[in-house]
């Protein structure tokens, strides 16, 4: 017996050193073989103004970023992603505008949405650089195409649109073709016997397949069952209210906000859910005041159901979009629209805006968040809209990545876009130039995690 | 032991002076309570009717009343809940005109569910006494009702619109809308969504909807919360030799789905197709059209098995026998065509075909048999059921109101007897005032005898 366990180690020892020795090189990879962490790519969504026969037209690239050395590439694929419109001039293109970037989880494909189009692209990101991102193909869909979520066994994204539909889309990732469309319903609001027409602004998928729909002109939260088919169900919505002074209301009254959920996202744990608000509450009787926002706090309870935990509010800016560190112990938060001391001075009403900025969600447990007032990185610019479902940060190796809430921006003010990186053990903030602001606007972002060369060794029977 | 015994003795005589007593005490009832220990007899077919009322104030107004029909005599008795059934228009008050069309009678025989389809409401009826029902109350939904299926499991009603809503009976309340997604793109490549026309729904929570906007048949799966989910879309096409297409071809025509219903073997679907496919550029010919029959294979999943082409009429509405063993179906739309002749096209009656289910979608169509009901109609309700059969006995109403009121002056329910297909007409009223609708059956309901718990 040991003769041949002895016999066994013998083989298989030399068949990894002829394996590693026969692995077809990886273009310029092979002095990787064997080293299991290193840097990641940060993959950028950005739009950018070019012209095409002396007309300006808004086109869209994808950057990639070497997370190690911070140094940008692209822009890549400006031409596989521009759309042409055969009833007009087939030679020119009719623009494009693509927003979030969301990879498999193998990190091998990235899904782009271009929302005035429709489309969601399939980008080819196995080897980022020195191979440039290779263009796949692309899914037509009947709306807007804004917010993308994968689901963890890569088989299913998840499509949400930006504007007044009540679509979700399924597409099977491996087909590269739509499996399913949710038309969500009418549903009954926190009044009973009143309904409202649901929509679908946001979407996230956690492990056991409940999807959650971020409804901002619902001011509803929706959940969704996907099963192994790629069918959707709906399964229930939530609704709730702030009062001028942020305590959770369910019967509306006049003087209190409506929520506007703008994004969704689900901690690595699989069961917790934050919502981003970005309709503030605030107290206007008072002298002077500043708009305050809140995240909403659910457990997902079985698949396809959750419940409503809590209100994070008194938050100084609107949480545009969070993600979450490995363990899932911190939520990093892409705030904007920060408004204070409101007040009237000399008969003139005016607020004071603050810098977007990030911030930092501690994650105790299961539904049990708590907002760090100790850490935070103020950015170098401020903006106030936000887009419904775009991931605008991103994390990787104790950094954050973030472009912009929205693609609107004061020009004067801000001259320079910036990727915004913020070391967070230091908290501090490096920008890296991405060009003139009316030039291009990184939008949505993501990262590809560091993968290891793998090699394959042949099975052999005995 | 002795004190067990004795107070097991004086339980077994309380049991004996219950029993007794149930026996009793229905015949202080009224007529529609069964008899205790006796399990099948007469039952109760429900009708819908609209009646053209005048009103003293408001003049000529359409309202719904029921009538309710003991299967024993045949004998009649209604109208019932003119007054609750009539609508009023919320801002001006005043009465506004008013139909319903399907019904459908819950598993226990106590609730009438009643499709008022323009003005989106399902009525709930209590009855508990045939002789005399309750209204209850209604619940409104969000677009014109075409069908209604309740849940063999009683607990809720699927109601067919632009969308399926499901109602809890229970509750009395809408719990659950699904919006049928784009299935197909039409030829300008626009997205079509789905509609539902009729509806049908099995003990496994297998839900088939007839579309006949869309040409299509499509499958939802019912989950015990009451949640649905879309599961597919499916459709044919015919030829004019009545030959089958799964994909449109050329010179095949859409299948036009306006009913569904599923056999007692919880498995078969038949699919009332309103297409006539007949070649009509022939000098003379009959009207032909078909049934479409799926197979339910999984919770939610269908597949399509063949379609009985070559009928006489369209089959609009279709019941079973108990053991499942028969279908039967009222057939409107016949006619004949002669270039040469003078009317060139002549309308055939309507009339009760019979179908043989020989297994799990395999039906049979029986040319050798069928009952002329003495008028015609053309058009068809889409998911109305105007056929009930009940201990052998069919009751029709009619496929639509598309009644000659010159030709047929008078509305009848048609009952036949299934044995020997003899045909009995019961008036029901001046075609141009009384319009009988949809019919369901409130079966036999054994006399309940309870029985107080006795802990040993």
């Amino acid at each position: 017996m040991k003769h041949f366990v002895f016999k066994l180690v013998l083989s298989l020892t030399l068949l990894i050193v002829v394996g590693v020795a026969a692995v077809p090189k990886p273009v310029s990879a092979e002095e990787d073989v064997g080293i299991t962490d290193g840097p990641g790519w940060v993959i950028v969504a950005s739009n950018e103004s070019i012209i095409v026969n002396e007309r300006e037209i808004d086109a869209a690239a994808i950057y990639v970023v070497n997370t190690g050395s911070n140094i940008k590439y692209g822009p890549f694929l400006i031409d596989e992603l521009m759309v042409y419109d055969e009833s007009l001039d087939p030679r020119v293109p009719t623009g494009s505008q693509i927003f979030d970037v969301t990879l498999t989880p193998d990190g091998f494909t990235a899904l782009v949405s271009d929302f005035g189009n429709g489309l969601i692209h399939f980008i080819d990101v196995s080897k980022p650089i020195p191979r440039p991102p290779v263009y796949l193909g692309s899914v037509k869909l009947d709306m807007f195409a804004e917010d993308i979520a994968i689901s963890s066994d890569g088989k299913y994204a998840l499509i949400s649109d930006g504007g007044f539909t009540k679509y979700v889309y399924v597409i099977n990732i491996a087909q590269q073709e739509v499996v399913y469309q949710m038309v969500l319903p009418r549903v009954e609001s926190s009044v009973p016997n009143v309904f409202f027409d649901a929509y679908a602004n946001a979407v996230a998928v956690s492990d056991n397949g409940t999807v959650i729909i971020a409804d901002y002109f619902g001011n509803a939260v929706h959940s969704l069952l996907l099963d192994e088919d790629g069918r959707l169900t709906y399964l229930g919505s939530h609704q709730y209210y702030l009062s001028k002074t942020g305590e959770v209301i369910f019967n509306l009254t006049s003087d209190d906000f409506r929520i506007g959920p703008v994004n969704v996202a689900i901690a690595p744990d699989g069961v917790t859910v934050l919502v981003s608000n970005a309709t503030a509450y605030y107290d206007d009787s008072l002298d002077i005041y500043d708009h305050q926002y809140s995240v909403g706090v659910y457990r997902i309870t079985s698949p396809g159901v959750i419940e409503f935990v809590e209100v994070v509010n008194g938050l100084s800016h609107a949480m545009q979009s969070i993600v979450f560190n490995e363990t899932g112990d911190k939520a990093y938060m892409h705030g904007n629209g920060s408004v204070t001391d409101c007040q009237f001075v000399d008969s003139v009403f005016g607020c004071t805006n603050l810098n977007d900025g990030l911030f930092v969600m501690d994650i105790l447990g299961s539904g049990n968040v708590q907002f760090n007032d100790t850490q935070s990185t103020e950015l170098s610019h401020y903006t106030s809209s936000q887009l419904f479902g775009v991931d605008t940060i991103a994390f990787f190796d104790q950094k954050a990545y973030l472009t912009y809430p929205t693609i609107s921006i004061m020009l004067e003010e801000y001259p320079n876009r910036t990727l915004s990186v913020v070391d967070l053990q230091s908290f501090t903030l490096t920008d890296v130039d991405w060009g003139l602001t009316e030039e291009i606007t990184p939008i949505g972002l993501t990262v590809r995690q560091f993968i290891p060369v793998e090699i394959y060794l042949p099975i052999i029977s005995k | 032991m002795k004190p067990v015994l004795k107070q097991n003795i004086m339980i077994r005589r309380l049991f004996v002076i219950l029993l007794l007593l149930s026996f009793v005490l229905p015949f202080q009832t009224t007529v529609v309570q069964a008899s205790a220990g006796i399990l099948s007899g007469p039952g109760w077919v429900v009708v819908a009717s609209n009646e053209e009322i005048i009103d003293p104030i408001y003049g000529a107004l359409v309202t719904p009343a029921i009538y309710t029909i003991y299967s024993e005599d045949q004998s009649v008795y209604g109208p019932f809940l003119v007054n609750e059934l009539r609508q009023y228009d919320e801002g001006s008050g005043f009465p506004i005109n008013s139909s319903v069309f399907d019904v459908s009678v819950t598993p226990d025989g106590q609730t009438v569910l009643l499709v008022e389809r323009d003005l989106r409401l399902v009525h709930f009826i209590d009855l508990s006494d045939p002789t005399a029902p309750v209204y209850l109350d209604s619940v409104q939904l969000f677009s014109s009702i075409n069908d209604l299926a309740i849940t063999p499991d009683g607990r809720f009603a699927l109601v067919s619109a632009e969308s399926v809503s499901v109602v809890s009976i229970h509750q009395r309340k809408l719990v659950y809308q699904l919006v049928l997604p784009t299935f197909e793109r039409d030829i300008d490549n626009d997205p079509v969504y789905g509609y539902a026309s009729a509806i049908a729904v099995n003990n496994a929570g297998t839900i088939v909807v007839a579309d006949a906007i869309n040409h299509a048949v499509h499958t939802i799966r019912l989950w015990s919360n009451g949640a649905m989910t879309y599961y597919g879309s499916h459709k044919y096409f015919l030829n004019v030799d009545g030959d089958v297409a799964l994909s449109d071809e050329e010179n095949y025509q859409r299948f036009n789905p306006i009913n569904v219903t599923i056999a007692p073997d919880e498995s078969t679907v038949l699919v009332s197709d309103g297409l006539n496919y007949v070649d009509t550029t022939q000098t003379t010919y009959q009207n032909l059209y078909a049934v479409g029959v799926y197979q339910i294979t999984s919770p939610g999943q269908v597949q399509f098995i063949d379609v009985l082409s070559g009928l006489p009429r369209v089959m609009q509405s279709f019941d079973f026998n108990r053991d499942g063993s028969k279908a039967y179906a009222l057939g409107n739309n016949g006619a004949s065509y002669d270039e040469s002749a003078s009317p060139q096209t002549t309308l055939l009656n309507d009339s009760l075909y019979m179908f043989d289910m020989n297994g799990t979608g395999d039906i049979v169509f029986d040319n050798s048999q069928s009952v002329d009901l003495l008028f015609n109609t053309t058009d068809q309700y889409q998911g109305t059921d105007c056929l009930a059969v009940y201990e052998g006995i069919a009751y029709m109403t009619y496929a639509n109101d598309s009644l000659d009121s010159t030709s047929f002056p008078q509305r009848f329910v048609s009952i036949v007897d299934l044995s020997d297909l003899s045909l009995q007409q019961l008036n029901w009223g001046s075609t141009s005032q009384v319009t009988p609708t949809g019919v369901g059956v409130r079966v036999f309901i054994p006399f309940k005898t309870y029985f107080p718990l006795v802990n040993k």
